[in-house]
Parts: structure tokens; sequence; C-alpha cells
């Protein structure tokens, strides 16, 4: 009888010491990833705290009255004159079109 | 045999007086294993009790860790969390106007240089507006001390590329200031130990740092948008008519609430610089003034909530000139001998006024003055607060008072009585926060009286003799009164101020503009009254009132927008 005790009382320890390792390895990874995510957390409110700081000082009346100003002095060049393609073809073009001038007032020259 | 046992046991009875021998072995043995089983069971009860112990303490420290408070962690080491030790400032829309950051001071640590003479290159180097020979000495005395205070990023930057162990960088929090220049007046500044030094940083200063109302900013009345415009507007007059400073305040007449507060020059808060100059005060709040016939308008209230006169009573045979003691007393213009009362303040008429005061006398006049509060110091959420000047009832003093000369107040004063007559008579209070039980329960003048004030306020700008035309602003019925004097202490310098109520009907806010020695604008073009002329005058009429229809053109649509009034009436809604 006292054997069959104590069997039974070593399984109920082995038992709950498992179980009781079990959670607390659950706890741990639990608690680390806890740490984690708060760690997360704490970054994006820093980074929010700051951004929202960006956001007030950049659309501020005045620095918005200043780009305002800063973009009315712009000046548009009109599309023949800019330097964007529509496609290769009208790159190809253009850029015969530059080396005949090119030649031509080389010749020019030439001929004075 | 078992049988036999559990016979026995049955039998066994502790009362029972007689009994049959025993066998003593059998019945100790027995005794032992019901003791032996008890032990065991009471060492399982005690495992469990244990166990259950256990993860008890694993369930509360997993509650504790999901439950913990920011605080807890809050280390200075650890980089990732930040508490702000200050309260953030807002505007009354929630535009963040103030907020602290994490920065760094450098320090040097002498001890940790290996060589010296090359770190002082690199120093100079990298910063050379450094005071090199000071560093120098410090370095040499080998004592912990600050090379730079409030680093930039960039300048963080630089100081880390040297690679240099007996560089420390020392955190601290620093207040940044969203809106540099335009709120300088009202903000002040704090120190590097998060301490307010001036303006409402320093009033506040303890409310700021409630830690339980960290997380709730401190809002104040003030509208960002409203006071960009009045900076930007008052900026330019100052290059029109070349003035030397200038300050503005717009005020709701019913609550007090100060909207907007610009005085100029202002300063960036977020540079740090001792300023001496006394240009820099705040006009608005510091500045003690003569105002000049600004308080026509007292003057003439007074009379009418005497029942002394009636707006439309004629005063006869008004002197061109009138002696007190050693003093000449006169019109700058020539006015008709007969004037009515409203015409006395339409045409600002110094000789008219006096002769009204004369009719309300010394005491009375007195008593007012004490109801409006102007004579003592401004109760206002601002440390930088100007006295206004001892004042005796000596001679003449009644005469000269009643057109706005030998009595010298704040503007924000002067506004705050003009809130007064325009809102039906209240005294109340200016103020930066939303605090609606601060207003006095105290009355100047009846409301009747308000209504008449208001009436000529608004004929001073639609009249054709009225002094303030160029604040006729389309829809929204300004009414007001212009005031040209000399500043006080300085004869040469002079102080134009218009001080404007609207919508006149029904007043909702106060508007001071205020230029100090502006010029005549040969340059600018006015529109007076659809006829396009060139600017000859230097009074209050041609520059503050001018200023103040610009201001009230681009702050007005704002303030309709936000009057739930104009708002019900005006403003189509969903229906969705």
């Amino acid at each position: 009888m006292p054997r069959i005790n104590l069997l039974i009382s070593i399984c109920v320890f082995s038992i709950l010491l498992g179980i009781t390792s079990a959670i607390k390895n659950q706890t741990r990874s639990i608690e680390k990833s806890i740490n984690k995510l708060d760690r997360k957390i704490a970054i994006i409110e820093k980074d929010l705290y700051e951004t929202e700081l960006d956001y007030f000082y950049l659309s501020s009346p005045n620095n918005l009255s200043k780009k305002i100003k800063d973009l009315s002095f712009i000046e548009y060049i009109p599309m023949d004159f800019s330097r964007i393609y529509l496609n290769y073809k009208d790159f190809i073009d253009s850029q015969k079109k530059i080396t005949i001038l090119e030649m031509n007032d080389k010749k020019k020259t030439k001929k004075k | 045999m078992i049988k036999r046992k559990r016979k026995k046991n049955k039998d066994f009875n502790i009362n029972q007086k007689s009994f049959y021998f025993e066998d003593y072995l059998e019945t100790n043995q027995k005794n032992k294993k019901v003791k032996k089983s008890s032990i065991s069971q009471d060492r399982i009860y005690l495992l469990f009790f244990l166990f259950f112990s256990l993860i008890t303490i694993f369930s509360i420290k997993i509650t504790f860790i999901s439950l913990k408070n920011f605080e807890v962690y809050n280390q200075k080491k650890n980089s990732f969390y930040f508490t702000s030790l200050r309260r953030d400032i807002v505007d009354r829309n929630g535009i963040l106007i103030s907020r602290n950051i994490k920065s760094f001071h450098a320090a040097i640590k002498p001890n940790l240089i290996k060589n010296k003479e090359n770190f002082l290159i690199k120093i100079r180097l990298n910063f050379p507006d450094l005071p090199i020979k000071k560093v120098e000495q410090q370095l040499n005395k080998g004592k912990y001390f600050y090379l730079k205070r409030r680093l930039s990023q960039n300048d963080k930057e630089k100081l880390w590329s040297l690679g240099e162990k007996g560089i420390i960088f020392e955190p601290f929090q620093s207040r940044i200031y969203t809106h540099a220049n335009l709120y300088s007046h009202i903000l002040g500044q704090v120190d590097y130990d998060n301490y307010g030094i001036s303006g409402v940083e320093k009033y506040f200063d303890k409310e700021l740092k409630d830690k339980r109302l960290l997380n709730n900013p401190l809002q104040l009345t003030l509208d960002t948008n409203i006071q960009h415009i009045i900076d930007d507007e008052l900026n330019r007059a100052l290059e029109t008519f070349n003035a030397t400073g200038g300050g503005a305040l717009l005020m709701d007449v019913n609550n007090g609430e100060v909207l907007s507060l610009v005085s100029l020059p202002n300063f960036n808060i977020n540079k740090r610089a001792n300023i001496t100059d006394k240009n820099y005060n705040n006009k608005i709040t510091k500045g003690i003034y003569e105002l000049g016939s600004i308080f026509k308008t007292f003057t003439i209230a007074l009379a009418l909530e005497k029942n002394l006169v009636s707006p439309e009573t004629i005063i006869k045979d008004i002197p061109r000139k009138i002696k007190c003691s050693i003093h000449e007393i006169s019109d700058i213009k020539k006015f008709p001998k007969d004037l009515s009362v409203e015409d006395i303040l339409i045409r600002s008429s110094n000789i008219g006024t006096l002769m009204l005061a004369k009719k309300i006398g010394e005491q009375d006049y007195k008593d007012f003055i004490k109801k409006t509060n102007l004579l003592d110091m401004p109760d206002f959420e601002l440390e930088e607060l100007g006295t206004p000047l001892n004042f005796k009832w000596n001679k003449c003093k009644l005469e000269t008072i009643s057109y706005g000369h030998g009595i010298a107040v704040t503007p924000l004063q002067a506004s705050a009585t003009y809130a007064a007559l325009a809102n039906g008579g209240n005294v109340i209070k200016p103020t930066l926060i939303n605090n609606k039980e601060q207003q006095e329960n105290k009355k100047i003048i009846s409301p009747k009286t308000s209504k008449k004030i208001n009436t000529i306020l608004r004929k001073v700008v639609t009249e054709k003799e009225g002094t303030a035309s160029l604040a006729d602003i389309y829809g929204y019925n300004v009414g007001g009164k212009t005031g040209t004097s000399q500043k006080y202490g300085n004869k040469n310098e002079n102080l134009n101020t218009f001080i404007s109520v609207f919508p006149s009907q029904d007043p909702k806010h106060v508007l001071l503009v205020m230029l100090e020695n502006p010029q005549v604008a040969t340059d600018l073009v006015y529109d007076y009254r659809g006829i396009k002329i060139k600017g000859t005058r230097n009074e209050a009429g041609w520059n503050s009132v001018y200023v103040a229809g610009k201001i009230i053109e681009k702050i007005g649509p704002i303030l309709a927008i936000k009057n739930k009034e104009f708002y019900n009436k005006h403003v189509a809604k969903k229906l969705n």
C-alpha cells in the first residue's frame, strides 16, 4: 500500500511538474512576445508622435503660404521644348533634327 | 478473514463499557495504516497547493505584463520608450502648437579622450563657431563639461562621426514650437529643465507638468489660421507704412476668448536668443499707451447711460479751443459749431467730447473708469503684463481723459472695455483658455445704451464724415473708432489705433489694430468709397483702419462659417 501511495505521489508530482514547466515556458514565450509587441508599439507611437509634429509643422499656414509662393514662381515649359518623349520614335526624330542642325552649323562655319 | 475484520470493525465502539480483549499488534498496525494514508493524502494536497501557487504566480505575472504601465519600463537607457514630461499645447481647432521631443546635449568626459590635440582640431574643423580656447581650457581641467547644448540632428551626426569615446550624448526633453514666430509673444519658452520661463509656458507651468493630464493637451482659445492671417497682414502693413511695430487683438465680445494676439516684431521661439530690445515686448499685454480718441466712445457711452443726452441731442456752440490750466485743447480739423452727440464721435471732436465729460462730472467718470478695470493690472493668462501708470485725478484730468489723453492703458484692457460696450454692457475678462466660470457678473452700461453705441460706431465707418471708411467691408457691418495719439514718454512717435466691433447689429468680435510710427504710404492706392486715391495722410483712418479692413475681409468668412447662427441660416446641409 505505501508503495502505491508513493507511486501516486510521484505520478502526481511529475504530471504537475510537467504542466507547471509547460505553463512556465508558455508564460515566458508570451512575456517575450508581449515585450516584443510592446517595443513595436512604442516605436510606432514614437514615430506617430514625431510624424504628428512634422505634419503640424509642414501644414502650418506659414509653411503652406511659402510653398504656394514657391510653386507660383515655377515657369512651365511647353511640351515641344521639354525633354519628355512620348515614344522612342519621337526621341530618335528629335535627335536627328538636332544632329542635322549641328551639321549645318558646322558646314556654315567651315565655309566662312 | 477480511469479512471477519470488517465485522470486528463494525462492532467497534469507543463508548461501550464492556469490551473484550483484542490483539494489540493487529490494532496498532491498523492505526499506523490509517495514519500513513492520511499523511500521504496531506502530501498530495501540499503538492497540489504548491503547484497551484506556482501556476497562480505565473498567471499573475502574465496579467501584470499585459496590463503593465508604460512608465514601469520608461527608463533612460531604453531608447524605445518616450514619455513627455510636459503636456502638448493646441489651439482651439486642435492644431498642435507646442510639444516636447527627445533632444541631446553634447558633453565631454576629458579623461576618456586619448589624443586631446587631435580632438580639438576635429572640433575646430567641424564646429568653427565654438570658442575653441575655452574648450581647450575645460579639457585641460579634466572635469565633465558641456561642449554644445541642444544639438541639432546634423550636429549630432557630425559629433557621432568623430568616433570619440569621451563625447557623451546626454538626453533631455526640449520643447518644439511648430509655428515658430507665430505665437512667440503668447507661448513663451521653457528652460533646459522643463520649467516655463515666459508666456503661457510659465503661467500654466504647474498644469502643463501635471502627470495625470499628460495625455490631454492644454487647449488655448487661439485660432492658428486667423493668427496667421492677422500676422501676415500686420507684417505687410509694417512694410507698407514703414512702421516700427504693431499689434493686433481679436476677441470674442461675449466670453472674452482671445482668438488672435499678434505683436510685431516677433522672434523665432525655437531659437534661444537673449532679446533685450524693448521693441520685442508684447505690445498688446505689456505695452502701455495713451490710446487717444478711442476713449471718446467711453465718454459718449457714459453720457448716454446717464441719460444726459441722446445720440441726436445737439451740443451747441462748441468752441474751437478750450484752455484748461496751462493746456490748450483744440480739434485737429474745423468742425461745425453745433454738433449732435453721435456726430461728435463720428467726426472725433475733442472739444465736443470734453463738453460731454463736463456734463457727466468727475465723480461719475471716476466710478465708470473704476468699473471698467482700466486702471487695474490686467488679469490675463500671461506673465508679460503691463501695469497702468499711477493715475491722479488732478486739475484738467477729466477734460484730457474724455478724449483719451493723460491716461495710459494696455490695448488688451481697451479692447475688453470695447467688448463690454458692444455686448450689452457686461464686463468681460479676456482669456486664453475656455473657462466660462471665470467671467465677472458686472455691468458698465445697459443693453439699451450698448445698442445706441453700436449704431454710432457703425456710423463712424459708414458716414461720409466718419474716420473709418476704409474698414467698411461688405457683409460684415463693421463699426469702430479710430485713435491717433503720441506715444507715452516719446512725443515724436505716433500711435495709430483702430478698435472695431463686428457685425455691429449684434457684435460678436472686437478687433484692435495698432501701428507704431506709421508713415504716409505714398505708393499705396486706396479705394476710398469707390474712388481711387493715393496716400497723403497719416492718421489712423488711413493706416490702422485700412489694415483692419484687410484683416476683416480675410478672417470674416472663417468667423462666419464657425458662427453657429450663420451656419444654421446660410450653410446648406447634407440630406443623407
